[in-house]
């Protein structure tokens, strides 16, 4: 009889811990935070909050809630706003965001053609504001823009084969840049940062980004792809490590999208 | 009864101990025991709130919190440890009331390795860091769902269900320690990489102390009594209230 009772109880429990246990790794498959945010996401995109950035040039732009929308056109309706691609950073950061700052490179070249029809529009946020200027920004963004090919394929991790190939086409770049043409925006990447902690701290919690710091003045912290679609809703995180992966999912989004091929 | 200068083998006792199921024997072990455990009992329960609220203080909460290895290791073994003191508290009668349901303590070992079990997932240390709820769920769960249960159903429980509870922790150190000190990126974003492999090595060495502490334990045969014979040797011989301890 208690062998049966205890069976029953015992039956009971498991089935309970198997439930909460489902709900907690989001039904077997999530076992880190940053795993369970990105099935988080894929099940349910997240508006993101209305938050205004200052990017490298020193003009404002405007993320979450239509903030991507742009001016009505001659129409009188307002066209869609570009699909966004935003990761994290910081410009002291000799790790994971040289690597990511390539990698976005990468991703600029790989998105080119969607980029030039202003469909897709690459931006890297920076979590230190307090350090990163709009100069320092543009000094970060420099240093990746157009160099990509020469070590976000050689599988480097570290930051010096990068700092070595930056060279002769970061220099190309750079002058690019500083000679009038509508500079980084244009190509598509732009580089900025929340000017309010309140800000920062809002898009921190949506976009599920933990910066702690190192030790040594810098931070550790988790990077992705994050993709925003037209209406300021974040609808996936995707391995920064897999730009090529990135861009195909990014192509077909645009693909699905009414009014592709605009 | 078996007395306790029986040397039974292993498997007659495992039998000897399956034939001894119903609540009724457990009510008179019980009875037998009940003076000593309102005592001890008194005891547990004051040290278990004590060391529980003592752990929910922000002077010690902190700390414990912001080493990983401090965490999995101290923090949460230590809410465990409050429970199983709180656990001494629980009346005789209560006792005597869940244990048809917990036959050979089966249930209660089993809600501990459940609730182990999801606290040894990474999202969960982030989450009980980062939600304030999750963090309530920690601090209750841990003593009430892990170290009181546990409390509960050891005297219960027989060599095999002891043992298959032993091993099931040492595996889980293993399982765990090894994820953490293999995988070469973080899996808990709130600590930093070598945090997480010092964590992993920790629980390496917690999984090799229990393995060669249970091991020492079946060679020198102090354990290797069952839970069948040992509560009438505890019963006669007041002194040795908690051999398993």
């Amino acid at each position: 009889m208690s062998a049966i009772k205890t069976g029953l109880c015992s039956a009971a429990i498991l089935a309970a811990g198997i439930v909460v246990f489902a709900n907690v790794t989001h039904g077997f498959s999530a076992y880190t935070t940053e795993s369970a945010l990105r099935q988080s996401v894929q099940a349910a995109p997240r508006a993101l909050p209305a938050v205004q950035l200052q990017a490298a040039d020193g003009s404002m732009l405007s993320l979450g809630a239509s903030g991507s929308r742009r001016p009505a056109g001659a129409d009188g309706v307002a066209a869609p706003g570009p699909w966004r691609v935003a990761g994290f950073m910081y410009t002291r950061c000799t790790t994971v965001c040289s690597v990511q700052g390539s990698e976005f490179a990468q991703l600029q070249q790989q998105l080119a053609p969607a980029i030039a029809q202003g469909q897709v529009e690459l931006l890297s946020i920076s979590f230190d504001p307090a350090h990163d200027t709009p100069a320092a920004l543009r000094r970060w963004q420099q240093r990746f823009a157009g160099g990509a090919s020469g070590w976000a394929s050689d599988g480097a991790y570290g930051g010096v084969s990068g700092r070595a190939s930056h060279g002769a086409s970061g220099e190309a770049v750079t002058r690019r840049a500083l000679d009038g043409s509508p500079a980084p925006a244009d190509a598509g990447w732009r580089v900025a940062r929340p000017l309010d902690d309140a800000d920062l701290d809002a898009l921190l919690r949506v976009f599920g980004v933990k910066a702690i710091a190192d030790g040594l003045g810098g931070y550790e912290h988790n990077a992705a792809f994050n993709l925003i679609d037209p209406q300021g809703r974040l609808v996936a995180v995707l391995d920064w490590r897999d730009p090529q992966a990135a861009a195909q999912r990014i192509r077909s989004a645009l693909a699905s999208e009414p009014g592709a091929g605009r | 009864m078996r007395r306790q200068g029986e040397t039974a083998d292993e498997t007659a006792c495992v039998t000897g101990e399956l034939r001894a199921t119903g609540g009724l024997w457990t009510k008179s072990r019980l009875r037998a025991t009940g003076e000593l455990r309102a005592k001890s009992g008194w005891i547990g329960g004051s040290l278990g709130v004590g060391l529980w609220l003592l752990l929910l203080l922000p002077a010690l909460r902190v700390p414990l919190e912001s080493d990983m290895r401090l965490h999995m290791l101290v923090q949460l073994p230590l809410l465990a440890l409050a429970g199983l003191w709180l656990g001494q508290a629980v009346p005789a009668r209560v006792r005597a009331h869940l244990a048809p349901w917990n036959h050979q303590g089966i249930s209660g070992l089993v809600l501990a390795s459940v609730v182990m079990t999801v606290w040894m997932l990474p999202l969960a240390l982030d989450a009980a860091l980062d939600q304030p709820w999750v963090t309530a769920a920690k601090f209750l769960s841990l003593p009430l769902l892990l170290g009181l249960p546990c409390a509960l159903s050891w005297p219960q429980a027989g060599f095999l269900v002891r043992g298959v509870f032993v091993v099931e922790l040492i595996a889980t150190l293993f399982r765990t320690g090894w994820l953490y000190l293999a995988s070469p990126t973080r899996l808990c974003t709130s600590y930093l990489l070598d945090a997480q492999q010092a964590t992993g090595q920790a629980l390496l060495v917690a999984g090799g102390l229990l393995f060669v502490l249970a091991a020492g334990r079946l060679v020198w045969r102090r354990d290797s009594s069952c839970g069948v014979t040992r509560p009438a040797a505890r019963s006669t011989r007041a002194g040795h209230l908690h051999p398993e301890s």
